[in-house]
């Protein structure tokens, strides 16, 4: 295993800040993520999702701050760092002429498996996928819900620890969307961990926990239950989780105007 | 076709080939209703609206849309529609007024009509004084607000709206549901498709699709109807993954789905749902820490519609 210090948090992100020009993105985020949860990070587009995913992954450099991902420093980047993330951006490519095998085949060598490890990894993966019967189909002929799977089975293949996802939900039908979710859930029940930026409310209650962005802040971080719970001990019945954020992304913007 | 019968579609079908893209389906939408449709990749939605829009004939049957025969002359309804889609389509590189010159010359309009109409859309979008601005540089929330405009800028009697807010702030969000609101009850029949549970909540019914059949058809609280007290949130605490899916194969269970530590269970009706979950997990020995009955949401709905279908 490639670790530095023993650490008892996968992800641990300290005060990371960053600007686009004159622009802040990222507002002093903070983080931290045990073993085998999924951490959603919900906001709407241009909260920041896309920009934590890529300095947590270590793609581009925080103007401050820290994360450190199973104990390892991301800025000291290095070979170590790929064992440790797989990252699925937005728009994942996959090799549209390749099939669905040789895909998973060719982004597996890539990411450093043993060639004698990859039959096994692909039986697995593309079993939770449920592509196994689709092994020979070209990637480009896929549907969008088949596509985001077989991109999430290539990123997994080197089994890295933490997993950042982004909104790999997007453009995907209800029943595609619920199938991935399941993969999700069986990585995280054999101790991996997930963070999944979202810009969809209703995925919150998926995740083990939540941390609303807004404006490149984090304005709340708990678990869904209990942000649902102690909103409506507030009153409104049968609030949504958007009731939720929006009372506090307001709550926030109010503190905002009074600084 | 009455009066107030904005789309009037009977027994439509369209084949590609031997597939059955859309398979016999009947529904009418009435003037100033939110219609909303809804359905898999696949299930015969955008067959369905390019058909409504006159872009693609159909095989067999008969449809209106706003009294034209979309099989006889199509090309006669197009400039009674507006369409917006989830991409915006406004040019980044244009500034507000330009996108909506532009449009408005797309879609014939004079230029006294116009300069009135463009005041319009200006204001609606909240951007009076902004109109020299690059579409570029606007917030999300406002360029959805102006695509609306630009696909009103002609007064269409039948608006598209495909996945329209997806993505966009919650605020932002209620606000366009506002604006539709209006719309649609001055006399503007609005046609809502979508992926996402929660846009089509906002619709006054809704229609499932599935493999280019209805599979349902009603307002969001008739369709919930059929699922109250047969949605069960069994908290689990370890392994729900694992557990959901040894649910799924047990008799009784229409589906099991994961929801951070807890399961959410579909019961088959006629079945008591708290005994018939209790049952369940003493047969997997499973002791979990609370059953109780929940409230179903239209994802619920469509995923018990759809695997009712599919058996």
């Amino acid at each position: 295993m490639t670790s530095g210090r023993e650490s008892a948090f996968v992800l641990e992100a300290s005060q990371l800040s960053k600007s686009y020009g004159e622009r802040p993105a990222l507002r002093e985020l903070s983080l931290r993520l045990v073993r085998g949860r999924i951490l959603g990070l919900i906001g709407p587009d241009g909260a920041g999702k896309t920009t934590a995913l890529r300095l947590l992954a270590g793609l581009m450099r925080p103007d401050a701050g820290q994360i450190l991902v199973s104990g390892v420093d991301v800025a000291r980047r290095g070979a170590a760092l790929r064992g440790l993330i797989g990252y699925m951006a937005q728009a994942y490519s996959l090799y549209g002429d390749l099939s669905v095998e040789e895909n998973f085949r060719f982004f597996a060598a890539m990411l450093g498996v043993a060639s004698r490890e990859i039959p096994a990894m692909e039986e697995r993966l593309l079993g939770l996928a449920m592509l196994l019967e689709h092994k020979k189909k070209p990637a480009g002929t896929l549907s969008g819900g088949m596509y985001k799977k077989l991109a999430l089975a290539c990123v997994l293949s080197h089994k890295p620890p933490l997993v950042l996802l982004d909104e790999p939900t997007n453009g995907v039908d209800p029943i595609s969307r619920r199938e991935l979710w399941a993969f999700l859930r069986e990585l995280v029940d054999d101790g991996t961990s997930v963070v999944i930026a979202t810009p969809y409310m209703d995925e919150a209650e998926r995740c083990d926990e939540v941390a609303l962005l807004v404006d490149g802040r984090i304005v709340a971080h708990d678990n869904p239950t209990r942000l649902m719970a102690e909103h409506q001990a507030g009153g409104e019945k049968g609030a949504t989780f958007e009731d939720v954020f929006l009372a506090l992304s307001e709550a926030s913007s109010e503190k905002d105007e009074k600084s | 076709m009455t009066e107030s019968t904005v789309i009037e579609v009977e027994h439509l079908s369209r084949l590609f080939g031997k597939f059955r893209a859309v398979d016999d389906i009947s529904f009418s939408v009435t003037r100033g209703e939110i219609f909303g449709f809804l359905g898999a990749n696949g299930a015969g939605k955008t067959t369905t609206i390019r058909i409504l829009c006159g872009l693609l004939s159909p095989t067999s049957g008969k449809g209106r849309v706003l009294d034209i025969d979309i099989g006889k002359a199509p090309e006669r309804v197009k400039p009674l529609l507006g369409y917006m889609s989830q991409k915006f389509s406004l040019y980044p590189d244009l500034t507000v007024s330009e996108n909506l010159e532009l449009y408005g010359g797309l879609y014939g309009l004079s230029s006294s009509r116009l300069a009135q109409r463009r005041a319009f859309a200006v204001e609606m979008a909240g951007l009076v004084g902004q109109e020299a601005v690059l579409c570029a540089t606007l917030p999300l929330g406002f360029k959805q607000r102006l695509a609306l405009g630009a696909a009103l800028l002609h007064e269409p009697k039948l608006l598209f709206l495909d996945e329209p807010t997806a993505g966009v702030a919650p605020r932002a969000r209620r606000e366009f549901w506002t604006l539709i609101r209006s719309l649609a009850s001055s006399g503007t029949t609005v046609f809502v498709t979508s992926h996402y549970m929660d846009e089509v909540e906002n619709c006054d019914r809704i229609v499932l699709m599935s493999r280019g059949r209805i599979a349902a058809l009603g307002t969001p609280t008739e369709l919930k109807q059929g699922l109250v007290g047969r949605i069960v949130r069994i908290e689990c605490g370890q392994e729900p993954a694992r557990l959901a899916r040894r649910l799924r194969a047990h008799e009784g269970v229409v589906d099991a789905q994961p929801f951070g530590s807890a399961i959410h269970l579909i019961v088959a009706p006629g079945l008591d749902p708290i005994n018939h979950a209790r049952k369940a997990l003493a047969a997997l020995e499973e002791q979990p820490r609370s059953v109780e009955v929940c409230q179903p949401t239209l994802e619920d709905v469509f995923i018990s519609v759809v695997s009712g279908v599919a058996r």
